[in-house]
């Protein structure tokens, strides 16, 4: 699969999902995903603009998951880091677990 | 919990809490206060760090206690909650008409007491369905379960076993799934189908021993000093090792009358320099490497795990065996066939549940000595797991060997029974 920022949404919710649900072993492996396809993503087609924007947000994800807070984590993921990414690609973006938007 | 109620919070709370549970209101007020605890400023929702742990979202926290909420069947009429946090969960919970009984366990007292000086409980508090209990009096996991994850993280000292039954029970999906992709299980299946094919069934064994003292021998660091008694008692009581374990005997010139085999990923032990003049005879699962049964030149007899989900369900359903409790671990397996063969006593040797030098994230265990000891994730699994067994077995006297290892739950040591 070609990795896009788009492509790492899929892990970064299944990293969210399963931190707020207790699951830490398949919240770091979800997690590990992301930041690899995050990575590979960033190499394939380098957006600048996109990675200045995630620095320190990924700067404080990380200090959140070496201190095993991983609410904190889950939180960065989705409501910092995803609209980040969604915002470079376009999409729409609703994080896991919120209501269905209104018709 | 304060005394002085420092803010109007905690004041409702605490008179809803003497009401209703005056003597956890009391525990909670005799609890130390936590050393970090601040409301963060930068998030849209109330929420609180306690020692640099978000409790809850502090972006979504209803969404966030629905997804939670999920862990739960819809129309269970009774459920478990582990950690209150800020009472998010339990408020979700308590919107189903069907839930009849709702058990919010505190999973360290000190944070509960904490969050009531910031939050407002009394809504959920006042929920007849609910009953408030202290973690360190919950002796099992209950289900179904949901959980506050971070008041896991939270969990205080009296709580550590309960918070390992619950982080294990969370983990048992990733590390099936882990089991699973390490082993190409066709391939497996498919070398050991000869194997099982010809070989006897372990049920050949079941009941031969009854009410008998068992020696059961595991491969932790105490197995070493355990040697000498295993020799003492040899001519007394079955000796029953695991397959990690058969090196080390036959170099001490002991034979155990049954090795059990069941780790589909550890290589054959090497040939002991002193191989004993009879080979003893193997139980194994069909899922241990092919080289295991190939070089075995003793009898060998075929079992399954009891658990119905595993991978060996197709050779079990063409070549049906005995099965044997195992939850990973091969000392588990080798205890309860114990028990099948009758066991009324079983000695532990070697089951530290342990290891050296390791740091579990989770903390140390405890050893007989009351001293930390080094373990793993996995060995603390091993050892809850087995613990679970030996308090579903109350007519069984499990003794342990050895105070190095971990401290078992139900069982008692040899040295105050020998002396």
């Amino acid at each position: 699969m070609i990795a896009t920022p788009l492509t790492a949404i899929g892990p970064l919710q299944g990293a969210a999902q399963a931190f707020r649900l207790g699951m830490d072993a398949t919240g770091c492996e979800a997690l590990h995903a992301f930041i690899q396809t995050l990575t590979r993503a960033l190499q394939t087609a380098p957006s600048e603009a996109m990675a200045i924007t995630l620095q320190p947000w990924l700067e404080a994800l990380g200090n959140a998951y070496r201190r095993g807070d991983y609410l904190g984590v889950a939180d960065l993921l989705e409501y910092r880091i995803a609209p980040i990414l969604i915002h470079h690609t376009g999409s729409s973006y609703r994080p896991l677990g919120s209501p269905a938007p209104l018709a | 919990m304060p005394r002085m109620y420092p803010t109007a919070h905690a004041h409702r709370n605490v008179l809803l809490l003497q009401q209703r549970w005056p003597r956890l209101c009391e525990q909670l007020r005799q609890t130390p206060s936590v050393p970090s605890c601040f409301r963060p400023t930068d998030t849209p929702e109330v929420t609180l760090v306690i020692d640099g742990l978000h409790l809850t979202s502090g972006y979504d926290r209803q969404a966030e206690a629905r997804l939670q909420a999920r862990m739960i069947p819809e129309d269970a009429a009774e459920a478990w909650v582990y950690g209150a946090a800020l009472g998010d969960l339990p408020r979700v919970l308590l919107e189903r008409p069907a839930l009849r009984r709702l058990h919010v366990v505190l999973l360290n007292p000190a944070i509960f007491a904490a969050t009531t000086n910031h939050v407002d409980h009394t809504d959920w508090l006042r929920d007849e369905r609910v009953t408030l209990h202290l973690g360190a009096e919950q002796t099992d996991l209950h289900r179904p379960f949901a959980v506050a994850p971070a008041c896991l993280h939270l969990a205080d000292e009296a709580t550590t076993r309960l918070r390992d039954l619950i982080q294990l029970e969370l983990a048992t999906p990733f590390l099936r799934k882990q089991h699973a992709r390490r082993i190409h299980w066709p391939t497996r299946l498919q070398a050991t189908r000869p194997f099982v094919a010809s070989d006897g069934d372990v049920r050949m064994l079941f009941g031969t021993h009854p009410d008998g003292l068992f020696l059961v021998v595991g491969d932790g660091p105490s197995l070493t000093e355990g040697v000498d008694l295993v020799r003492s008692l040899r001519d007394r009581a079955p000796v029953l090792a695991v397959y990690e374990a058969y090196p080390t005997l036959c170099a001490a010139g002991l034979t155990p009358d049954v090795v059990v085999a069941i780790d589909p990923e550890r290589p054959p032990a090497p040939v002991p320099e002193t191989t004993p003049p009879l080979v003893p005879p193997l139980v194994y699962f069909p899922a241990v490497p092919p080289e295991v049964l190939d070089r075995w030149s003793g009898l060998r007899l075929v079992a399954y795990p009891q658990r119905p989900d595993h991978p060996l369900r197709p050779l079990q359903q063409a070549y049906p065996r005995g099965t044997l409790f195992s939850a990973g671990s091969t000392l588990h397996a080798t205890a309860d066939l114990a028990v099948k063969m009758g066991a009324g006593r079983i000695l532990l040797v070697g089951a530290d549940f342990t290891q050296p030098d390791a740091a579990d994230e989770a903390g140390n265990l405890l050893n007989g000595h009351g001293e930390p000891v080094g373990t793993t994730r996995a060995h603390r699994g091993a050892l809850r797991d087995f613990e679970r067994y030996v308090l579903a077995h109350p007519d069984v006297q499990f003794i342990n060997a050895s105070r190095r290892g971990a401290v078992i739950l139900g069982t008692t040591y040899y040295d105050e029974i020998a002396a």
